[in-house]
């Protein structure tokens, strides 16, 4: 019964040109800066400009450690939960999925008061100490991401058995951790990466209230100020997240059968 | 005309022929499995009976109404997945009720009905139940009730025991068949599983690669296996490759010994024809017999509880299994002793030598069937 | 005392972790919940509350609930299309993994570029805009439309709400197995009688669950929308973030009853989400 693909053409049809005419749109606009003719000098703009990669490079910064601190928390939190305190489980699930209850804005507009100059402690008083805030934040902001992909990669690797097969061969539960779990769930790791820097990258609620030079930022200040060179950043943008996207389906897709 | 009948069935999937010239007639009430392994093109029959995909070539008629070009909704036909594939949305007496609701039937007729239904496979407490709080053979049950409630004038069973444990498996195949020969439905059932063919149809339809290897009666098909196929795929089976003494005689020779078939074999004079003997069928003796009679050293012994199995090697280094049961069973040759083997000529079995093409004209003038 | 190895294993392991959302997530969190009852000095009021009740503050949420429910309801629509579309074996493998992956990456394209995209599409000299004018001589602005409203909002909020759709519902749509389709058939049913007695029932908690999803990921947006309008379109999150920049009258703690407000709505949503997911889950393993 093949009768049925007409429809699905159309509903598919529709969709990728709604989703592609945007890009199309700001494509041509971002090559309109030079009068009459097509150039690329928007985008000579902005990579020529101190402050995009200034900004870019502190977000990436910002990612690499975001995705190091979540994943220092957050792996060894399933693990032990799964193997030795199932009942936390729940529980733990609850809070992982807190930061998509509680917008963005009401988190980081705790943050201000909690750790704002005049509390007990006035993180945001020092770079280093808003910096770290920053992180933190982002940390909480790709926690529900960042444990899905960690908790389905333990139980694609079906962790108690391997547990319990080191610890017959008398490892101890630091090289079982380093040794057997992590290369087992580094295809997961991997993506839950990407995901989190996907995330960070173009952040602007965030980075702008605790007025840290991030790239989010950086792009909404050149917005209100240009007329151009958005346009061609904005390309950039959709570029780095798909190239992030479909280095998540790489890895994802070649997951070895452990 | 056959309340069934299935002519020339024929299905390709691109490239790749599914199901070869397949027919079938099949009487009002009679119970008829397919029996093949995996990819041998029986479940391809049953949903081409039941309208799930289109035959390349063949028609299906059922009552004499021919049905190949009607959709599935409209053939009046009832059907157990392997899945069991009950709606997830609605209750057990949801379920039954599904197909009375669509045609249209009537409040009060059809709570009779599901009722009615429900005491057919025993259920009559779940009633109320979702599918997934019912277990595997419960909702292997509810499906059957849900396929037999439209009144189908067929029932196709699509390997509906197969996800099923062991034991259950037993007891709800006799349930299937007891409430099939209640109803006087047609069935036709998919299997992989000889016994469960073998225990519950009328005729067994073997299959392989898409072919029709051999219909018969449970017996025919086990007794006298066809080809090599079904000799081996219906229970175990011994096939000895012998050479053709004389035309149209019984005699044929293996290596040095001299063989006496059932029937007569067609064939040339030294042609190499292929005989089957199962393992049962065997006796043991100590000295060489007068006649069916072959020499062998004992490999092995397995001790299977009714039955010991000895694996030997005949002269000429092809292996056979020997199956001994009864007195003889507690008493077997050890591994390395010589022993002859034993049979009557009945049992020993006559296969086709050719391949696919040939085994359509089997039953024909060129068979090889005696008189 | 005797401690198990187990309890010190978790104390190891969740330690951390639960230290940390304790201290970014669940304390800040519930300390600006807490200070929506009290004023200035740490006295406990009603008063934060009541200042919700300002027209302006309704106004307020009564814009972002509508921009979220509308872009919410029209991408759980489009995005349940096109995983039907996506059902099953019609559509090439190629294809449909090329769907999947642009849902990824357009579900992640929100904030500040996205609504570049967007000007430079349908703003006053955007291309669509342009086109429509120059070659069809239909003059979008003229008609009523504006990017920078309401409508265009929801325009733009579709860009990632109706991939976040596909990928939400896609696992449920592939839930509806081929054999429930075949064993419908065998009982007499159309097509359409399929879809309306079992398909629809059987998605509908996953579609709802997933609308609500939709309109929490909406209600809380920020960056989307004030690249595209600055504050000209009136929303909970703009109307927030000028109170925090300072931009507007300060005060905190109504800021706090703000924030409380929204925890409250989006709170709402998921707690409706995960019963209907739980709901779902029972029937459907």
């Amino acid at each position: 019964m093949k009768g049925g693909t007409l429809w699905r053409r159309i509903v598919l049809g529709v969709m990728g040109l709604y989703l592609f005419v945007p890009l199309l749109g700001v494509a041509e606009f971002s090559l309109r800066m030079r009068r009459g003719v097509y150039s690329f000098d928007a985008f000579a703009a902005v990579f020529a400009d101190g402050r995009f990669r200034e900004t870019f490079l502190y977000s990436s910064a910002l990612a690499v450690v975001t995705v190091v601190i979540g994943m220092v928390l957050i792996v060894p939190a399933a693990y032990a939960v799964r193997l030795y305190a199932p009942r936390l489980r729940a529980m733990v699930e609850f809070v992982t999925l807190l930061p998509l209850v509680v917008p963005a804005i009401v988190i980081v507009f705790g943050y201000m008061r909690l750790f704002g100059s005049q509390s007990w402690l006035p993180l945001t008083d020092t770079e280093i100490g808003s910096d770290a805030l920053l992180a933190f934040g982002y940390v909480i902001l790709a926690l529900p991401y960042l444990y899905r992909s960690v908790d389905a990669g333990l139980t694609s690797m079906d962790v108690r058995n391997l547990t319990e097969a080191a610890e017959s061969l008398g490892a101890r539960p630091w090289t079982i951790m380093l040794r057997v779990v992590l290369p087992n769930i580094r295809t997961a790791l991997l993506s839950g990466a990407f995901l989190t820097a996907a995330i960070v990258l173009g952040e602007f609620t965030f980075a702008s209230l605790l007025n840290r030079p991030g790239f989010g930022p950086y792009m909404q200040l050149l917005g209100a100020n240009r007329a151009y060179e958005p346009a061609a950043l904005s390309l950039v943008a959709f570029a780095l997240t798909w190239g992030l996207m479909v280095l998540i389906g790489a890895f994802s897709g070649r997951r070895t059968g452990a | 005309m056959s309340f069934l009948t299935v002519h020339g069935l024929r299905k390709a999937f691109g490239p790749v022929v599914a199901v070869q010239d397949f027919s079938l007639e099949a009487e009002r009430g009679e119970f008829i499995s397919l029996l093949g392994p995996s990819g041998c093109g029986k479940t391809t029959v049953l949903r081409m009976i039941a309208g799930f995909e289109r035959p390349t070539a063949g028609r299906v008629v059922i009552d004499g109404e021919d049905v190949t070009d009607l959709p599935t909704r409209a053939r009046r036909i009832g059907m157990v997945f392997q899945s069991y594939a009950l709606f997830p949305n609605l209750t057990v007496e949801g379920n039954i009720a599904f197909g009375l609701k669509v045609a249209g039937i009537g409040r009060e007729a059809i709570a009779t009905r599901v009722k009615e239904m429900l005491g057919l496979i025993g259920l009559q407490q779940l009633g109320g139940r979702y599918p997934m709080e019912l277990s595997g053979g419960q909702q292997q049950r509810v499906a059957l009730a849900r396929a037999v409630a439209i009144r189908p004038r067929i029932l196709l069973l699509d390997e509906p025991l197969s996800a099923l444990d062991a034991k259950i498996r037993v007891s709800l195949r006799e349930e299937v068949r007891g409430i099939q020969r209640e109803l006087g439905i047609t069935a036709i059932f998919v299997t992989h599983d000889q016994e469960e063919a073998l225990a519950l149809s009328h005729r067994v339809v073997v299959m392989s690669e898409g072919w029709v290897e051999q219909t018969g009666t449970p017996a025919e098909v086990y007794r006298t296996p066809r080809t090599p196929f079904v000799a081996t795929f219906v229970g175990t089976a011994n096939v000895l490759p012998c050479r053709i003494e004389a035309a149209a005689g019984k005699v044929v020779r293996y290596g040095a010994a001299r063989l006496t078939a059932g029937q007569a074999v067609t064939g040339a004079v030294g042609e190499i024809v292929q005989f089957a003997v199962r393992p049962e069928a065997i006796g043991l003796q100590r000295f060489e017999g007068a006649s069916n009679s072959l020499a062998a050293v004992v490999q092995d012994t397995r001790f299977l509880g009714p039955v010991v199995r000895l694996r030997v090697m005949l002269e000429g280094g092809l292996p056979a299994v020997v199956d001994v049961h009864g007195e003889g069973a507690r008493d077997v040759p050890a591994a390395g002793a010589a022993v002859h083997l034993w049979f009557r000529p009945e049992s020993l079995q006559v296969l086709d030598r050719h391949g696919h093409g040939a085994r359509a004209a089997g039953s024909g003038p060129g068979g090889s069937s005696g008189p | 005392m005797l401690v198990s190895r187990a309890g010190v294993l978790t104390a190891m392991g969740v330690g951390p972790f639960a230290l940390f959302a304790l201290l970014f997530l669940l304390l800040p969190t519930s300390n600006l919940l807490i200070g929506a009852f009290q004023d200035g000095d740490g006295t406990p009021t009603w008063a934060n509350i009541a200042g919700l009740l300002t027209p302006s503050v309704i106004a307020a949420f009564r814009v972002s609930i509508i921009v979220s429910a509308v872009s919410a309801v029209l991408g759980a629509a489009a995005g349940l299309a096109v995983a039907l579309a996506l059902r099953g074996d019609a559509i090439p493998q190629v294809i449909r993994q090329a769907v999947l992956t642009v849902s990824g990456v357009a579900s992640n394209f929100a904030g500040v570029p996205l609504a570049f995209a967007f000007l430079a599409t349908l703003g006053r000299t955007g291309l669509v805009t342009v086109i429509l004018k120059s070659w069809f001589g239909v003059d979008l602005y003229a008609s009523g439309f504006n990017l920078l409203s309401i409508v265009g909002l929801v325009f733009t909020y579709l860009y990632f709400q109706m991939p976040l759709m596909v990928l939400v519902i896609m696992p449920a749509v592939e839930g509806v197995k081929r054999d429930w389709a075949e064993a419908a058939a065998m009982l007499g049913a159309s097509p359409a009688q399929f879809m309306l007695r079992i398909v629809a029932p059987v998605l509908a908690p996953s579609v709802i669950g997933a609308a609500l999803l939709l309109f929490a990921n909406a209600f809380g947006a920020v960056a989307t929308a004030y690249a595209l309008t600055g504050s000209s379109v009136n929303l909970v999150t703009i109307l927030l973030f000028a109170q925090i920049r300072g931009d507007v009258l300060h005060d905190p703690n109504l800021g706090y009853a703000l924030a409380l407000g929204m925890v409250v709505v989006t709170g709402l949503c998921n707690v409706a989400y995960l019963r209907l997911r739980a709901f779902s889950d029972r029937r459907l393993r």
